[in-house]
């Protein structure tokens, strides 16, 4: 084999609130570097340094810090959730580590020292509003956690509504982990949808979505044929959890289990006879996994692990993973992708049938990042800066003729 | 139920001048820059006469100094970004007075650039709307005598008191689609003209 061991940093909340993704993460990213360590393809071998920040944001500058620190890691594979990715930059710059971020966000950053390869807004809620929109009307019901990802993806909603002279019927936030969801079941059934954009998380979601069910079974105005809900980061990791709550729900992704390329197939299968055939394979869990076998194709062409050489490389290399190329776009340093919308069947099925997502836009192509949303509508777009200064009093003598009035 | 429109501040395809000496700053600040579909030139050091058009300017504090501006510091032709190393506050205040609406610390890293540019476009847009308000008042104000004779002039026409003759005065001046100001005036230049025939009357 080889003399070669490269540390790679693996940091995913495996307890705590977001725990049911952040398992996904590590066994994608854990699973990838088993098979890299086997593969023959490379002169090294990684070894995987994980840690447990347990959902808390603070833990993961610490951990990371400890990583790239006495741990001597150079790339750290991890985090989901902004906050916590807001946490590393610093401790990024500090190392001059490398962060590859493998979970959709909400975008508007671009920073020299993480490889995006979740998708940004332009790849998950501006197609998904444009397939959606034409079929079930452009009322829209925002539904958030109270933080950046609910308020930032509700804005460029309400953005996108706007553009279709559509209309927001309400706009709602919960804490994180509050599950009292009755009002809003009391304003959905009051102002009546045509759809609901959940960006609730975790145990919130859940009860949203349970609490919904029965209201469309009570009444079949809102049932999830006539009055959907649409998500940006449903997966097939939350399905078994939600049930057949999760019966109809839209989401977009940029892989489904059930995407049906060959390379697919076969990944799935062999995920099957790894993991359990229960045990669905989500974008949580290609996400990082991907993410560990471009590093090490990356590492294998420009023959050192410097995270500033493997950052220039990755743009001008395909990076062939079992799962699919992964491409990055030099610029944004964030990747191509494709926006799968799908929506979820089977949930409610018996026995050992599965639910999964049935993909509605299976043609769906390649999209280029753009995180700061930069190509959007951008001849609607106010450019001229200066136009109050010339916009002093209008030098038009008034006419005179109002004044015949006047005796 | 309306929506109000939010944009997504857009930066694309506008020209920016960077006045600031060669330097890794300038490198990471041009990247993101153009990753915000920005066209961008660097100037150094001084920008020239063709750097007005810009639509952002991003100026170094630190080493800057008036000489480097083709135009005097009275006037605004664009937003403007200071590049600040040095916090001191004679620095500070030279490009706050240079006309920074927004300023970004260096060394400059991967974030802060887009929030730096949507508060300088943004205080730029507020600044001239507030010169365009406070002109418009000024020029009300200073032709307040010309409305009050307008309305006693009224007051004498139609021998009524001070208020019905402004309600006449309104009334004109949305009838002819003005401004009370220059319904007053017209009305004021009006009466002048028929009282000058009168004095020419008896003479």
């Amino acid at each position: 084999m080889t003399d070669r061991v490269i540390p790679i940093g693996v940091l995913f909340s495996s307890t705590g609130s977001y725990s049911v993704i952040g398992r996904e993460g590590h066994e994608g990213a854990m699973t990838a570097i088993a098979e890299v360590n086997a593969s023959d393809l490379f002169d090294f071998t990684f070894e995987a340094v994980a840690a447990d920040p347990a959902c808390r944001a603070e833990q993961y500058a610490v951990l990371a810090n400890r990583m790239l620190g006495q741990d001597r890691c150079r790339h750290i594979i991890g985090c989901q959730t902004s906050w916590s990715r807001k946490e590393l930059l610093p401790v990024l710059e500090r190392h001059q580590g490398l962060l590859w971020y493998s979970v959709p966000y909400e975008g508007f950053e671009s920073h020299d020292r993480v490889i995006y390869s979740g998708a940004c807004p332009n790849q998950n809620v501006v197609p998904l509003f444009a397939q959606i929109l034409p079929h079930y009307g452009k009322r829209a019901f925002l539904l958030g956690s109270n933080y950046i990802w609910g308020w930032e993806m509700n804005r460029i909603a309400r953005e996108l509504l706007a553009a279709e002279d559509g209309a927001v019927l309400g706009e709602r936030y919960v804490a994180l982990g509050d599950v009292e969801i009755d009002h809003l079941i009391a304003e959905i059934c009051d102002t009546r949808p045509d759809f609901i954009f959940n960006n609730l998380i975790g145990d919130s979601s859940y009860a949203f979505l349970r609490a919904l069910r029965r209201l469309g079974e009570a009444d079949p105005a809102f049932s999830a044929d006539v009055m959907p809900v649409l998500s940006c980061n449903l997966t097939e990791a939350e399905l078994p959890i939600i049930g057949k709550a999760a019966e109809g729900v839209i989401s977009t992704a940029s892989y489904f289990e059930s995407a049906a390329y060959p390379k697919n197939r076969e990944f799935v299968q062999r995920m099957h006879a790894l993991r359990g055939r229960s045990r669905g394979v989500s974008a949580m869990f290609t996400g990082p996994y991907q993410a560990v076998w471009a590093l090490a194709q990356a590492i294998q062409t420009c023959g050192s692990p410097d995270p500033d050489i493997v950052r220039d490389i990755l743009p001008t290399l395909p990076l062939p993973t079992p799962v699919g190329d992964l491409t990055i776009d030099r610029s944004t340093q964030h990747a191509t992708l494709t926006p799968f919308i799908g929506v979820v069947e089977s949930a409610e099925a018996l026995g050992d049938v599965k639910a999964g997502f049935r993909m509605l836009n299976p043609q769906a192509r390649r999209l280029a990042p753009d995180p700061y949303l930069v190509n959007l509508n951008a001849e609607r777009q106010e450019r001229d800066f200066a136009a109050p200064m010339r916009s002093g009093k209008e030098p038009d003598e008034p006419g005179r003729s109002f004044l015949r009035v006047v005796k | 139920m309306r929506l109000k429109a939010f944009k997504t501040p857009n930066f694309r395809g506008l020209h920016a001048v960077v006045l600031h000496r060669p330097h890794t700053d300038l490198d990471r600040l041009t990247r993101q820059l153009e990753r915000l579909g920005m066209v961008v030139t660097c100037a150094w050091p001084a920008l020239a006469a063709e750097h007005r058009d810009a639509d952002i300017v991003l100026f170094d504090a630190d080493m800057g100094h008036e000489e480097q501006f083709p135009w005097p510091q009275s006037e605004l032709p664009m937003p403007m970004v200071a590049l600040i190393g040095s916090e001191a506050p004679g620095r500070v205040e030279w490009a706050i007075q240079r006309g920074a609406g927004a300023h970004l610390s260096k060394p400059v890293g991967s974030t802060g650039v887009f929030g730096a540019l949507v508060v300088a476009v943004r205080s730029f847009q507020t600044h001239w709307e507030s010169v365009n308000r406070i002109s418009d008042l000024e020029s009300r104000l200073a032709r307040r005598p010309n409305v009050v004779e307008a309305v006693l002039f009224l007051m004498d026409v139609h021998k009524c008191g001070s208020e019905e003759a402004y309600g006449h005065l309104r009334s004109l001046a949305m009838t002819g689609r003005v401004s009370i100001e220059d319904a007053a005036d017209a009305l004021v230049d009006q009466a002048r003209g028929r009282n000058s025939e009168i004095k020419r009357g008896r003479e």
